[in-house]
């Protein structure tokens, strides 16, 4: 494999690993290795102080005051919303729905479409979703009486494309798939999916949790009804979430949250909705993270979102050469770096998950071990857990050589007769 | 490194080859336990008589803590009183809290202890315990399931 085709021209790897206060950390007396990025991904410090920057002078709460802080906070609150919309391709402001996370984000849709799903209808999801993309639905499934159909998995882990034609029908109101699968890594073919939806007059919605901040991502291009993400994931503060979705598509969903700044008119007996995108953010929002993500969305485009995706395809080029290597070692997902996120989930026929990771974490490497918010996937996959390595614009090849150390580490351990 | 107080030699020849995992002739109690963060996943089945442990099988699979303390537990367990095996699993959980190794336990349980050191892994060093307690509360009351 040629891994200078993937190498960005310009990247200076010291120049951003000093941008993330927590790589200043040692374990293990050597600095922090951190493989985790598709769990959270590590702040930078202008997001940090961004959001500091809100508490210390801005600390007002938007849309609920007449005072001078209010009015900043609101003004604060609003230029975040704008800076996503623009970010991403959305078709106006209004458009972005700021939720906790990209689980309330998916509620949020899943639960606002429970007027709109009758018995007999179906729901069309993957084999692959994370636990976020599928319980919501499951629920809906229950709640409406719908049934619930799957894109089942080719064996290198893409979706079974062809199966489309026959899985989504008249009958299908909602197909809802995630971008890039969070433990096999692969890249979803979206827009097709999405018209293959729009056909029938179905809606669909993508999970891109994995997938923006790490590759250009345009919701217009995608041309999906709902996107959602979370801003932990793409070097922005956790307990913030965004559900980016067409405006007549945002209008058809049931607010699933009541309460404070999503009404206009309340009467003890009854209450009429606020405006699309308040209509769904009742209560206070986390507004010091609100504040700081845009530092995030600087973060990235001074990289280039472009140079992000060359950066991870030449990590994640190198890590499966190197992995591949290992006898024993099982990559899941498909093999090509074109065709994958920059993460790589394994199973070792020697060391299990946990234990590979309690080792890596004692030589300094944090990787993810478990199911990964997928146990049906696991299982479908015939295993019950996995190791998750997962890369960030700070990984370079010389942690990808800490982590295939530590794996020989466990593997010496493991593969000794006792 | 803390790992040799969690790899211990005992451990890993527990992993490599567990006890307990053989097919009981007869059982009157049931559990599976399974914890949600990891996949580890155990089925104990219990023979009891006479207020005693006739007979265990603790089977499962997982990580080599979780596997390790099965088939620890499965050791010692058969022969002793149900109040005493609950008891031992009681001081075994006391000691993962504190780190000190209680020689009291029977058996290659106290070589546990090391597990205090990796909170984390606390649940994986426990899972076969509360899973045979859980089939112990199912003996004593049948499941209505």
């Amino acid at each position: 494999m040629n891994q200078a085709l993937y190498m960005p021209e310009r990247w200076d790897s010291d120049v951003i690993k000093r941008q993330f206060p927590t790589l200043s950390r040692q374990f293990a007396g050597k600095p922090l290795v951190y493989l985790d990025c598709a769990a959270t991904s590590l702040r930078p410090e202008s997001v940090i102080n961004e959001g500091c920057n809100f508490c210390r002078l801005h600390d007002g709460n938007p849309h609920r005051g007449m005072h001078a802080l209010s009015f900043e906070a609101t003004e604060v609150y609003e230029s975040s919303r704008e800076a996503v919309a623009k970010w991403l391709d959305a078709p106006s402001a209004s458009s972005v729905v700021i939720t906790r996370n990209a689980t309330s984000a998916i509620n949020l849709v899943a639960g606002g479409l429970r007027g709109e799903l009758v018995a007999g209808d179906n729901i069309v999801l993957s084999r692959m979703e994370h636990h976020a993309n599928l319980i919501p639905w499951q629920q809906l499934a229950a709640q409406t009486g719908a049934t619930l159909r799957f894109i089942e998995l080719s064996d290198d882990g893409q979706l079974n494309v062809n199966d489309l034609p026959r899985l989504i029908d008249e009958r299908t109101r909602v197909v809802a798939v995630t971008h890039v699968s969070n433990v096999l890594g692969t890249i979803n073919p979206v827009r097709l999916i999405a018209r293959a939806a729009r056909r029938v007059g179905a809606l669909s919605l993508v999970d891109s949790a994995q997938a923006v901040g790490h590759m250009p991502v345009s919701f217009r291009e995608l041309e999906v009804d709902y996107l959602v993400f979370s801003a932990h994931k793409c070097y922005g503060p956790a307990g913030l979430g965004f559900l980016i979705g067409k405006m007549d598509s945002l209008e058809r969903l049931s607010p699933v949250e009541y309460g404070g700044d999503m009404i206009e008119y309340v009467s003890f007996e009854e209450a009429t909705w606020a405006e699309i995108p308040q209509r769904f953010e009742a209560g206070t929002a986390n507004s010091q993270a609100v504040a700081a993500f845009p530092e995030s969305i600087r973060f990235i485009e001074s990289l280039g979102t472009d140079a992000i995706r060359a950066h991870e395809m030449h990590i994640l080029s190198y890590a499966l050469e190197k992995l591949q290597a290992i006898d024993g070692l099982k990559i899941l997902g498909p093999t090509s770096p074109r065709l994958r996120g920059g993460l790589v989930a394994f199973t070792d026929q020697y060391v299990p998950p946990h234990d590979m990771s309690t080792i890596l974490d004692e030589y300094g490497v944090a990787v993810r071990a478990g199911h990964h918010c997928a146990q049906p996937l696991h299982r479908h996959l015939g295993i019950p857990a996995s190791t998750r390595a997962s890369f960030g614009v700070y990984t370079t090849t010389e942690d990808i050589d800490a982590l295939i150390d530590a794996i020989q580490q466990a593997r010496q351990l493991f593969t000794r007769k006792y | 490194m803390n790992l040799d107080a969690l790899y211990r030699e005992v451990i890993m020849a527990h992993h490599q080859n567990p006890h307990g995992r053989a097919p009981l002739d007869e059982v009157n109690a049931h559990a599976h336990g399974y914890n949600a963060s990891c996949g580890d996943e155990f089925d104990v089945n219990l023979k009891v008589e006479d207020g005693k442990i006739a007979g265990i099988q603790i089977d499962g699979h997982g990580c080599a803590i979780s596997q390790a303390a099965g088939s620890m537990l499965s050791q010692v367990a058969v022969g002793l009183k149900v109040e005493l095996l609950e008891e031992v699993i009681a001081a075994y959980r006391e000691m993962l809290k504190s780190g000190e190794p209680d020689s009291n336990l029977p058996g290659d349980l106290p070589v546990l202890s090391g597990v205090s050191k990796f909170p984390v892994r606390i649940k994986c060093a426990t899972l076969a315990m509360t899973t045979t307690l859980e089939a112990i509360l199912n003996f004593k009351a049948p499941e209505s399931k």
